[in-house]
């Protein structure tokens, strides 16, 4: 019994060294969405291919685009069941600032609707937990970066 | 060494936690059947786009995603409120229930124009609710009351009291959750309003879906359209025929129809006339139709006809390219991703993908595709988003399965309807 419980445990370990080991622990934002895409690639084999974004607005629609347009260095997007354009967001300082300043002003409603890394963004909701992603809970005066409940 | 196990634990548990993220979905959702805004949207996207994009011609769509962006149509299955726990009517405004966050605003708009789908009152039907795996939650269906104005904002006393239908924890299978419910009394448009509060989360969704409710006789619709006539082929090239067929007769009436090939469908029509494409050259088929109506009753099956489909000018061998890996192995089983990629210049609908399946191996779970096992063959077939294959494009999907060798033997040969396969 206790063989089998360390065999099993053992394979755990390996399957998790063999995934950690190949995969860094945040993007490399210097190579821009391309540094995102190769770390959500590394972590999940999918996103194997990026493509640049030329029109945000007409990803996101005009109400979107103005709250974070001016918030974004840089953005494309990857397949990645089951989305299958998922938004890869470079992020310059400012957007919670923008997102409550529309809040407050009625433009916007409820949270932001993005998965935060430490200077970059996803726009999935679907298992964005497992890869250390948080969301953004806002009020017109303060936002909480919080867990994402466990899907 | 307790030390040690518990660290084994941990790690074991990151792992599984990390394989997890590698395919295996998880629960999001929306209303295929009837089909919600989002969904419907989406589809008439699909057709509009040309494959590689969504292009909606529809006009209340296009002026969704006019005013939304493309984006929430990409993410139809995503229409949600994190952390809702119930509070449904608490944060959700008058005029924002089918769209409830800025995301999927514009979905609120107030039009008639909306993709609609002809039900019949007082009728048993099978709802379908597109899922990505189990969850336990409680579905909710509520319809809008008798004089319902679909070009105003629709409020929470719009809608019935009560939900005409509930169920938790339906069954899932193939990708979606599916139940039997029986449609209320009502005439004309209506909004039936669904919401999916999750109980291991307080995660909720929510979908209108547009229908319009004519012939209520006030019993069930049982009656399955007649069968329809022997199809008739013309226009055949090597990758795609036209079929015509005489139309069926319904009590109610026919919604759709049906082509099958080999015991699979191939292709769907609103009409009695289709052009079937994706097909190998120099190949036989043969073609039968079944007819559907909205209440889900089907016929019998129309005579056959046998089509060969010319030598040249479809999709010859090798217009296709399939790449095989397999992420994680352990002792005893294994996680593969497949990605299949149309290399040649015309689209290829309702992909099959077969490859030998070795009798060692089980499949255990499959995600973005539907795969089956028989007589020793593996078939994959698209799910709703990604049946068709446009020229130059590719569809992805993943599975797990048991293995009583280790490392498994690896699939040496692929065939894309019919056609084999490049392998990188």
């Amino acid at each position: 019994m206790t063989r089998a419980l360390v065999a099993l445990l053992v394979v755990g370990s390996v399957a998790f060294a063999l995934l950690v080991g190949r995969a860094e622990p945040t993007p490399d934002l210097s190579r821009g969405v391309d540094g995102i895409g190769a770390w959500l690639h590394a972590l999940t084999d999918e996103c194997a291919t990026v493509e640049r974004g030329d029109d945000f607005t007409g990803f996101a629609g005009p109400v979107r685009s103005k709250v974070y347009a001016p918030f974004i260095a840089e953005w494309g997007t990857c397949a990645k069941p089951p989305y299958e354009r998922l938004g890869l967001l470079v992020l310059k300082p400012g957007l919670e600032q923008a997102w409550r300043t529309a809040l407050a002003n009625g433009e916007v409603r409820g949270d932001p609707d993005l998965a935060f890394g430490d200077g970059f963004a996803l726009t999935g909701s679907i298992g964005m937990e497992y890869i250390g992603l948080k969301r953004l809970e806002c009020t017109p005066a303060a936002c909480s970066l919080i867990e994402i409940k466990h899907h | 060494m307790k030390k040690r196990i518990a660290l084994l634990a941990v790690a074991a548990a990151v792992g599984a936690v990390l394989v997890h993220t590698g395919g295996t979905a998880v629960a999001h959702g929306s209303m295929v059947w009837p089909g919600s805004r989002t969904y419907l949207c989406y589809e008439d996207g699909r057709a509009g786009g040309g494959g590689g994009d969504l292009n909606p011609t529809n006009p209340a769509c296009a002026a969704a995603v006019a005013q939304g962006g493309k984006q929430p149509l990409w993410d139809w299955f995503g229409n949600l409120i994190s952390n809702a726990a119930g509070r449904h009517r608490e944060i959700i405004p008058d005029g924002n229930l089918c769209g409830p966050t800025t995301k999927y605003s514009a979905y609120n708009l107030t039009r008639a124009d909306w993709p609609t789908t002809q039900v019949q009152a007082n009728s048993q039907v099978t709802f379908r609710y597109n899922a990505w795996a189990p969850h336990p939650g409680t579905w909710e269906q509520y319809v809008t009351k008798d004089g319902f104005d679909v070009t105003k904002p629709l409020k929470w006393s719009d809608l019935e009291p009560a939900p005409f239908d509930k169920v938790t924890n339906p069954p899932l299978a193939g990708g979606e959750y599916a139940w039997q419910a029986r449609l209320p009394n009502k005439s004309g448009r209506h909004v039936i309003y669904s919401l999916w509060q999750r109980s291991d989360s307080p995660e909720a969704f929510y979908s209108c879906s547009d229908v319009v409710f004519g012939g209520g006789t006030g019993t069930p619709d049982t009656t399955a359209p007649s069968a329809p006539g022997t199809p008739v082929a013309s226009g055949v090239t090597g990758s795609s025929v036209k079929l015509d067929w005489s139309a069926s007769t319904d009590n109610v009436g026919v919604s759709a129809y049906r082509v099958y090939s080999g015991g699979q469908v191939v292709a769907t029509s609103s009409t009695n006339s289709v052009t079937v494409t994706g097909l190998s050259a120099d190949t036989s088929y043969s073609f039968t139709v079944v007819a559907a109506d909205s209440a889900g009753n089907a016929s019998a099956a129309s005579p056959g006809v046998t089509v060969r489909t010319s030598t040249g000018g479809g999709t010859p061998t090798g217009s296709c390219t399939v790449a095989y890996t397999r992420p994680s192995t352990w002792n005893g089983g294994y996680t593969a991703n497949v990605s299949v990629s149309n290399t040649g210049t015309s689209a290829i609908s309702a992909w099959q993908l077969v490859w030998a399946f070795p009798s060692g191996q089980q499949l255990s779970q499959a995600w973005s595709s539907t795969v089956t096992v028989a007589s020793g063959q593996a078939t994959a077939k698209g799910v709703s988003y990604n049946a068709d294959i446009p020229a130059g494009g590719s569809v992805s999907f993943g599975f797990n399965a048991t293995s009583t060798s280790t490392p498994p033997a690896d699939p040496t040969s692929f065939t894309l309807n019919g056609s084999a396969c490049a392998i990188r």
